[in-house]
């Protein structure tokens, strides 16, 4: 059995002359949740519909659970897109009970999921009414049982949260975790970074089609943690600026944000606060938030996408 | 393809319009619409003015009236009376009186010398036909009977000069000679509502398909759906189930109208003597002809033509069907289609007065040619058949030409479905749909 659940192999995607997806290759561990980022237009969205079997790639090889993607995997798959809807007029149960069946479960096996899935997310009182009946948070349970229900080793969830309170949120994301633990493999797009950072052990960022950064997520702040340290102190801050080869990022009354030069580590900033009279109370490495490296890794156009909020 | 899924989606389809309000008012109300309307039709032919009246004859115009060979005969509702009264205080009496009329016939003078002769009526209130026709039948009865005893004619040589003319017309074939009844009133009747109901069917179901596809598109369910199963067989299943929708439509519709024929029928059947008739303005031998030209005509109809109508309606609906809803894909909204759906429904629309002209000239050139292009001949060779005879070799060609051209038109719109659903934002140009058949 492969470490990965699914592996894309140098997959393209050409929409008339526009290269939508160029040449990517990922690999999503099994087990883990995979957080796939991007602003938007990236080819995030072309990607999961090659991978949900919606589109095909033009060129390239999907591999699903170590078999070549086959049209019969979209039953081990769930995917809740961004654009996602219910059909506003039929029941919650018949809507559940209809979307599950597509997924390939028997009508008595959709019935007994739905009826535990509702239950777990306290929507039994609502089985009867029609979706326009429900709130946008509880449509959006829904929606998310209709994902999961059929309990898939692979979950695609493209901006699960968006229109959750945060009493929901949590909801969703503790049930999650739970299939995550119990072995469900998940890919996780978002613009939310702190997110990602939450509940992420992978990621990848896309950018203009290409594939730019994929490798787990401590590694990735590691690798663009540039020699960035926090210092907590008291005393007289100008002695922070006077310290020779130190570049300040940032200085306030009681702590500062120092770069020091290349090929130094740790050692080098202590020796020179020793001969400071400032009183140090805490030195630590900085590690960059999600965030910043992506604004840094896809440029100008980012901030937008990475602030929109859902 | 996965046909349980396809069955889960006919499924859903189907019982998704089926349970809808508007189906059920539109499945029996229309017929109960047309019963009432029926009933209504009937019953005031049959029914309304019941009013009575006496029938005053003064003595001094009473003529042959009064002799009791030629005494008029009291109906339900006019009692005839022969009144020793001066004209004058009759007069009187009538205009006092809203149940009394008098009347004013010829005289004996009269009945001699002039084959017409005057009849008035005089009352205060406007009196109905059937009241007209039934003092003028027995009225007329009566001096056709006097000039008859006076020319001393035996019942037995009156009836050797009845004469009935039964007129039928006959066509024969320019080339083969063959001889044929002429004017089929009812098998045209029948060919023109055919292909009208086609007609209607796949317009009115085509766009619905349309919609159901709008919606799932601007719902955002769409790309949900099409993560469990392939567009293809969601395109398939909704016009499956539209096709399933209309058919239990027209079941139902078709059983009714048996059940409502039968029901008329039983209801009216007391009602629906010869008086009845005859009080609606009608002659008797008239409606009698008519009749006996109908049944003759119901014998006569090929009604195996009826079975043709759901292969043409199948096949129609696959071709139009599916254009629509790859429209439908095409678009967020119905104000956008409106402009796209305009190339599909001129044909359609055009097929129509294609059906009227084949009615009148069956063997025309447009009649033939137009039962073979797939987009006129659902609505066109039905009327063609109906209203002439058409090999069934022809027939079998235009349905294989029809399956040839839906066949093409569902892999022109899957084409554009699949990539029409998933595409959100600005209203797309033809120019851009076209691109999408030929890149996918």
């Amino acid at each position: 059995m492969s470490n990965y659940f699914l592996e894309l192999n140098s997959v393209t995607k050409r929409y008339d002359q526009h290269l939508a997806v160029d040449s990517v290759s990922m690999r999503v561990p099994r087990g883990r949740i995979y957080g796939l980022l991007g602003p938007n237009g990236a080819g995030k969205t072309t990607s999961i519909r090659m991978i949900t079997n919606i589109t095909v790639p033009d060129e390239g090889q999907i591999i699903f659970d170590g078999e070549p993607l086959q049209p019969e995997h979209v039953n081990r798959i769930g995917y809740m897109p961004e654009e996602r809807g219910l059909y506003k007029k039929m029941k919650v149960k018949d809507q559940i009970e209809y979307l599950l069946m597509l997924k390939g479960l028997s009508t008595k096996d959709a019935k007994a999921a739905r009826e535990n899935w509702l239950e777990k997310l306290g929507l039994t009182d609502w089985t009867n009414r029609k979706t326009t009946d429900l709130s946008k948070g509880m449509q959006q349970k829904v929606q998310f049982i209709t994902t999961v229900a059929h309990e898939p080793p692979l979950l695609i969830l493209d901006e699960p949260f968006s229109g959750l309170d945060p009493v929901n949120t949590q909801v969703v994301e503790a049930e999650i975790r739970r299939l995550n633990a119990a072995g469900t493999t998940i890919i996780f797009s978002t613009h939310r970074m702190e997110q990602v950072e939450e509940l992420c052990d992978n990621i990848a960022l896309i950018n203009r089609g290409k594939l730019i950064l994929e490798d787990d997520i401590t590694s990735v702040r590691k690798r663009f943690q540039k020699n960035a340290y926090l210092i907590e102190f008291t005393g007289d801050k100008s002695e922070i600026s006077n310290i020779a080869g130190l570049e300040v990022k940032e200085l306030n009354e009681r702590d500062a944000m120092v770069r020091i030069p290349e090929g130094e580590d740790a050692k080098y900033l202590m020796r020179h606060l020793i001969n400071t009279n400032l009183e140090i109370l805490k030195v630590e490495l900085h590690l960059p938030r999600l965030n910043e490296i992506f604004i840094e890794l896809v440029g100008k156009d980012a901030p937008v996408a990475a602030q929109r909020d859902q | 393809m996965n046909f349980d899924k396809l069955w889960i989606i006919i499924r859903r389809e189907y019982l998704n319009i089926v349970q809808k309000k508007s189906f059920l008012l539109a499945t029996f109300l229309v017929p109960l619409g047309i019963l009432i309307f029926a009933v209504i039709e009937i019953a005031s032919i049959t029914m309304v003015e019941k009013e009575k009246y006496t029938v005053l004859l003064p003595q001094e115009k009473a003529s042959i009236f009064q002799e009791k060979e030629y005494e008029l005969t009291n109906t339900t509702d006019l009692t005839f009376q022969i009144v020793d009264q001066p004209l004058d205080s009759v007069k009187k009496r009538v205009q006092g009186n809203e149940g009394e009329l008098w009347i004013n016939p010829p005289q004996k003078n009269q009945i001699k010398e002039y084959d017409e002769g005057p009849l008035t009526i005089t009352s205060t209130k406007t009196l109905s036909e059937g009241v007209k026709k039934e003092i003028r039948k027995q009225i007329g009865k009566r001096i056709r009977a006097f000039r008859q005893q006076k020319q001393g004619i035996s019942d037995e040589q009156l009836k050797k000069l009845d004469f009935e003319l039964n007129l039928t017309t006959t066509k024969i074939d320019k080339k083969t000679g063959e001889e044929s009844k002429g004017f089929k009133y009812l098998t045209m009747i029948i060919g023109g509502i055919m292909g009208f109901a086609i007609y209607m069917l796949v317009a009115i179901y085509g766009q619905i398909l349309m919609q159901s596809v709008i919606d799932e598109k601007s719902n955002r369910i769409v790309e949900v759906i099409v993560s469990s199963v392939k567009p293809f067989q969601l395109l398939l299943g909704k016009t499956v189930a539209l096709i399933s929708v209309a058919m239990t439509q027209m079941i139902i519709w078709g059983v009714l109208s048996v059940l409502i024929y039968m029901g008329v029928g039983l209801f009216f059947a007391d009602q629906f003597d010869p008086d009845a008739i005859a009080n609606a303005g009608v002659s008797v031998s008239e409606v009698q002809n008519k009749w006996q030209e109908v049944e003759m005509e119901v014998a006569s109809f090929n009604w195996s033509v009826l079975l043709l109508m759901p292969i043409f309606f199948i096949g129609g609906f696959f071709l139009y069907g599916s254009l629509y809803a790859a429209v439908g894909s095409a678009v967020d909204n119905i104000q956008d289609a409106q402009q796209l759906v305009f190339p599909i429904s001129l044909p359609l629309i055009l097929s129509i007065f294609a059906g009227i002209n084949i009615l009148q000239n069956p063997n025309s050139t447009l009649s033939v040619v137009s039962s073979y292009i797939p987009f006129f001949s659902p609505m066109t060779m039905p009327v063609r058949i109906a209203a002439t005879d058409v090999p069934w070799y022809e027939v079998v060609l235009s349905i294989i030409v029809l399956i040839l051209g839906f066949l093409a038109c569902i892999w022109v719109a899957a084409k554009v479905y699949r990539t029409g659903i998933l595409m959100y934002g600005k209203k797309p140009k033809l120019k851009e749909i076209i691109k999408w058949v030929r890149t996918s």
